[in-house]
Formats: structure tokens, C-alpha cells, sequence
């Protein structure tokens, strides 16, 4: 965890150095075209950690170890606040390309139906008590909801989309030395990610041994 | 540029803010943990 936090506080400046100077001005955009810089890495970042619930939750089912499923609570909240700042980044970028903060496009409201289904499974685990059962429950929602991810990825392929289409396949024509700026914001993006997952994993794992403490301690103070 | 003003903005204080938070939620469970005769009998956790 260390290791990632020390990897990912020098990777964020340079990230930011390459999307805010080395990076070209857009002709048609202008500066309004860096937000992409730190949208686009957010999306991804956001991507990766719901992959990470459904993982965890999987390994779950099948292993029935707790600390996979404090992984797939850790994942979850990380990806909620990345697929947030996405949209909040997103809607900037609507509001400077397109004249107006929101629209129901495909992406848009397939990210934001993400975004619900995520921060509904926040909600269901508050609402569990028997961490037996939230956890069983959680790993099922967190799989089932991944499956949304797909979803938003395509859907600019699958319906008619003002948004602008995916770099992953040959859909774009950016300019190199921007898709180079984009991989720097990108590849911090993830490192950070993976070291906010671990250290909110760390934290969880932190509070359950605590609660288990303290339990171990009611039950001893009672006998 | 004020888009991209309020983009960086928006994004870095919510990271910094988050990152903190857990920060400052590992420092305390550790030393809550560490404590001795904590949890239990006569402890200071909830």
C-alpha cells in the first residue's frame, strides 16, 4: 500500500503538467478540451474498481473469506467517488461543448444508472445487519451490477450518441500528442485508485477487527 | 478555462478530501487498537 501511495504522489503532478501544459490546445474546444484529461481517467478508474467488486464478490461466493468481501466494500465506495467526479467533469465539459449541464444521452444515463446502482449497494449493506447475509447479498448485487460497466462502455457503439466516441478500438482521431497526455493522466489515475482501494480496504479491515474485538470483550465481561 | 478550472477543482478536492478521511480513520483505529485495555473492559471505542 505504501508502495503505491509513494508510486502515485509523483506520477499525479506530472499528470497534471501533461494535461494542463505539455498537452496541445484543442482547435474547435480550446482549453475547455483538458477536463478530458482528468474525465476520461476517472471513467477508467471507475471501471476498475466496480471489475474489483465483482471480483471480490465472486471469490467470495466461492471461498467465503471475509476480507474479500471488505475488498469488494472497498472497491465499491472508491468507484462511486470516481464514477461521481465523472460525471461532475463530464457535465462541465456538456456545459462547455454542448451549451447545456445534462441531456439524457445513452452514456450519460447509462453512467448515471451505474452511479445509482453502486451507491444502492452503499445503501443495502448499511441496511444488513448479519454480516453473513450482507455479505452473501452484496457479492450477488456487486456482480450483477457490473454488469452495467459493458453497458456504458458501448453504448456510444449501440445507439445514436452525441457523445464523443471511445479511444479503446480505433474510434478516435486524437491528436498523438494528446492520446500520450492521456495515457500519463490515465496510468496515474489507476495507480491512485489501487492505492485509495487498499487503503480504504485497510481501513475496513481495521473496523472489523475492532467490532470483533469489542464483541470478544462483551462476550468475556458477560461470562 | 473556467470548465477546466472548476473540473480540476471538483475532482482533486474530493480525492484530497476522501484520502484524508481514510488518513485520519487509519491512524485512529490503529491506535484505538493498540491501546491497552481497550474494547470491552473499559475501553474507549463507541
Amino acid at each position: 500500500m505504501r508502495l503505491l501511495g509513494y508510486a502515485s504522489l509523483p506520477a499525479i503532478p506530472v499528470a497534471l503538467y501533461m494535461a494542463l501544459v505539455a498537452a496541445p490546445t484543442e482547435a474547435f474546444m480550446g482549453h475547455s478540451q483538458r477536463i478530458m484529461y482528468i474525465h476520461v481517467p476517472a471513467a477508467i478508474a471507475s471501471y476498475l474498481s466496480f471489475a474489483i467488486v465483482a471480483a471480490a464478490g465472486a471469490l467470495y461466493l466461492w471461498r467465503r473469506r471475509d476480507h474479500l468481501d471488505a475488498l469488494a466494500h472497498a472497491a465499491a465506495e472508491v468507484g462511486v467517488l470516481f464514477t461521481t467526479i465523472t460525471l461532475l467533469t463530464g457535465s462541465l465539459w456538456g456545459r462547455a461543448a454542448w451549451g447545456w449541464w445534462w441531456t439524457w444521452d445513452p452514456r450519460l444515463t447509462t453512467t448515471l444508472v451505474l452511479w445509482l446502482i453502486y451507491v444502492a449497494y452503499l445503501i443495502m449493506r448499511q441496511a444488513i445487519d448479519d454480516p453473513e447475509r450482507r455479505a452473501r447479498f452484496s457479492a450477488i448485487f456487486g456482480i450483477v451490477g457490473f454488469l452495467d460497466v459493458p453497458v456504458v462502455h458501448l453504448s456510444v457503439v449501440w445507439w445514436r450518441s452525441i457523445h464523443p466516441p471511445n479511444f479503446a478500438g480505433g474510434g478516435t482521431t486524437l491528436d498523438p500528442a494528446m492520446q500520450q497526455a492521456l495515457a500519463v493522466c490515465a496510468a496515474a489515475f489507476l495507480l491512485f485508485t489501487l492505492f485509495l482501494i487498499a487503503l480504504r480496504w485497510r481501513v475496513e479491515r481495521l473496523e472489523r477487527s475492532a467490532a470483533r474485538a469489542r464483541a470478544s470483550g462483551r462476550g468475556a465481561a458477560g461470562d | 478555462m473556467v470548465y477546466v478550472f472548476a473540473g480540476y477543482a471538483v475532482a482533486f478536492v474530493l480525492m484530497l478530501a476522501y484520502v484524508l478521511r481514510l488518513a485520519a480513520r487509519v491512524a485512529r483505529l490503529e491506535a484505538d487498537l493498540r491501546r491497552p485495555g481497550n474494547f470491552g473492559d473499559g475501553g474507549t471505542v463507541e
